[in-house]
């Protein structure tokens, strides 16, 4: 059970790592700005949230594939994304980007943008006054959107089978290892240590989620 | 330094703003007021010089800098402006302390002449709360901070949103005393918006009033708001200026049409007599029966503050008052010129 709790963690790891300057930069500006076809680019966003996982890895496949649109190009350079861990932190990364926008921008939208507007008339630039005052303000929210992320990637299952596969070592997290013990008798008594490892750990990430938001900024 | 200032846009289906003047600082004074009731669009042309909302047309000017020109068009940045805005709410950074929030726009000030840390936490008396969290300063404190923090950024020109509308009585009287001792310490001309008449008497010199979105009127301070009516009460006004003013109808006979509008007056407490018994015999015409509420030491002189309806006080000699025999409660006359009435 060893490589496989270690491999979901370093995927969940590396999954927030991915998905948090995306979720953060797309929740400010859904935050902060008003454009047309807003309503519909937030629904785009949202979709891998309903849209079954397994068509979700499909869809990876279509565009991550060695024949995929940018699977091709990348597999001229050397690149291999589906089928590899990078895969499997793709996957978790599209799969946790929904929550993690959602969670940053409530906590973008917060912020008094007003403080924004007295960091400007003070001389700060946009990045100052992002990095500044709008980022730390948001704090808590950013951290439980981190939080979320990773607790997503560490249940992440359909998508993470179709576009990377079930290779122990390499892409068996512990959820397709629970799956893989399951389809055989023997396996089924042995389940129940990555499947109390996995209840364990949503736990301790839920109740720090919730430590996050509530939480005060100083 | 001038500030040229035409502002137009739609605020809601019902509202616009279009607010047009020009300041001349130099010339009108260093503190300038946009006076108006509630939602007549002060607090949002302030905001429009500040950067913080762009107006869809016309023009803001301050000397040669253009802030916003809408045919050119330019818009230049807040961050660019060099002007230290002070809103309502004072909007201290609440993830900062004050010390932090203090310093926060010293890096634009940085190698232009701009106040010192030292000299402004002094004169704002903020050094007793450098390393304070925000959140357990008073309104007051609050405002000086945030009037500290403008002013640390090196502007040109500060912007103050109702300075003291959110504060108490006492605290009010303080707050205006910094922002006059700011702009005479620091030379920083001043904007500031305010529904309070009793303040811009105080600070300002020059009046630019304000009405549903417009400005309707702009001239020196007493001018302007000596045209209003008087408000119904001038409780505020007797207890922040420095000689007592009074309410009542100003008339006046022209071409034989007699013309009655309210007005406001001070009365100097050194014109005023008092007498312990209606004077009779006087060339002075206005005595008014009052009774003696408090008897304070003013220099080689004392103050004799009466209430006849009206708060009065009389500034006598300290014998006068011995051989007057004065004391909180007396009942007195108070005598005076009508020349001595300064009518605004």
């Amino acid at each position: 059970m060893t490589p496989a709790l270690l491999l979901s963690l370093l995927v969940g790891v590396l999954a927030t790592i991915l998905v948090l300057p995306p979720a953060a930069l797309s929740g400010w500006l859904f935050a902060r700005r008003s454009f047309r076809g807003k309503a519909l680019a937030e629904t785009g966003l949202m979709l891998p949230l309903v849209v079954p996982p397994v068509v979700t890895g499909w869809i990876l496949l279509l565009l991550f594939g060695r024949r995929g649109l940018f699977g091709h190009a990348l597999d001229e350079v050397g690149l291999r994304i589906a089928f590899s861990t990078a895969g499997a932190v793709l996957a978790c990364a599209v799969m946790a980007f929904p929550l993690a926008f959602r969670a940053c921008r409530v906590a973008f939208e917060q912020v008094d943008p007003r403080l924004e507007g007295v960091a400007r008339t003070l001389g700060a630039g946009r990045a100052r006054t992002f990095l500044a005052v709008t980022l730390p303000l948001a704090k808590g929210g950013v951290v439980a959107a981190a939080i979320l992320a990773f607790a997503r990637s560490l249940g992440e299952f359909g998508a993470t089978m179709v576009f990377a596969g079930n290779v122990p070592g390499e892409t068996q997290t512990l959820p397709l290892l629970v799956y893989t013990l399951l389809q055989t008798p023997a396996g089924f008594d042995a389940a129940w240590r990555p499947a109390l490892a996995s209840v364990a750990l949503a736990f301790l990430l839920l109740a720090a989620g919730e430590w996050a938001l509530r939480r005060r900024p100083a | 330094m001038i500030l040229d200032v035409v502002v137009r846009t739609p605020l809601s289906p019902s509202f616009a703003l279009d607010a047009a003047f020009v300041l001349d600082f130099d010339r009108q004074g260093p503190v300038a007021a946009l006076f108006g009731p509630t939602g007549s669009g002060k607090s949002t042309t302030l905001a429009a010089i500040a950067g913080v909302l762009r107006p869809q047309r016309d023009r803001i000017r301050c000397d040669n800098d253009v802030y916003f020109d809408w045919g050119l068009p330019i818009w230049l940045p807040p961050s660019s402006r060099r002007v230290g805005w002070v809103p309502q709410d004072s909007l201290l950074f609440p993830h900062l302390t004050v010390e932090e929030n203090l310093r926060f726009g010293v890096r634009r000030a940085r190698g232009r002449e701009a106040p010192e840390f030292g000299d402004v936490a002094r004169v704002l008396e903020l050094s007793a709360l450098l390393s304070r969290g925000t959140s357990s300063l008073s309104g007051g404190e609050r405002q000086r901070v945030a009037l500290g923090r403008a002013l640390l950024s090196g502007p040109r020109l500060l912007l103050l949103d109702e300075p003291v509308s959110a504060l108490d009585e006492a605290s009010r009287l303080r707050a205006l005393d910094f922002v006059e001792r700011v702009v005479e310490e620091f030379r920083v001309p001043a904007l500031f918006v305010s529904h309070q008449r009793t303040e811009v008497l105080r600070l300002a010199k020059w009046v630019v009033r304000m009405e549903g979105g417009k400005s309707v009127e702009e001239g020196p301070a007493a001018e302007v708001l000596g045209n209003l009516p008087s408000p119904g009460s001038v409780d505020n006004l007797l207890r922040l200026e420095p000689g007592p003013l009074l309410s009542g109808r100003h008339v006046s006979v022209s071409a034989g049409v007699k013309v009655e509008r309210p007005a406001w007056a001070r009365l100097p407490s050194a014109a005023v007599l008092l007498a312990r018994r209606a004077p009779t015999d006087l060339s002075a015409r206005n005595a008014l029966p009052g009774r003696v509420l408090s008897i304070v030491e003013a220099g080689p002189l004392v103050r004799v503050a009466v209430d006849a309806g009206q708060a009065i006080s009389a500034d006598l000699t300290p014998s006068a008052v011995r051989d007057l025999g004065l004391s909180p409660g007396a009942d007195v006359w108070c005598v005076f010129k009508a020349q001595a009435l300064e009518v605004i």
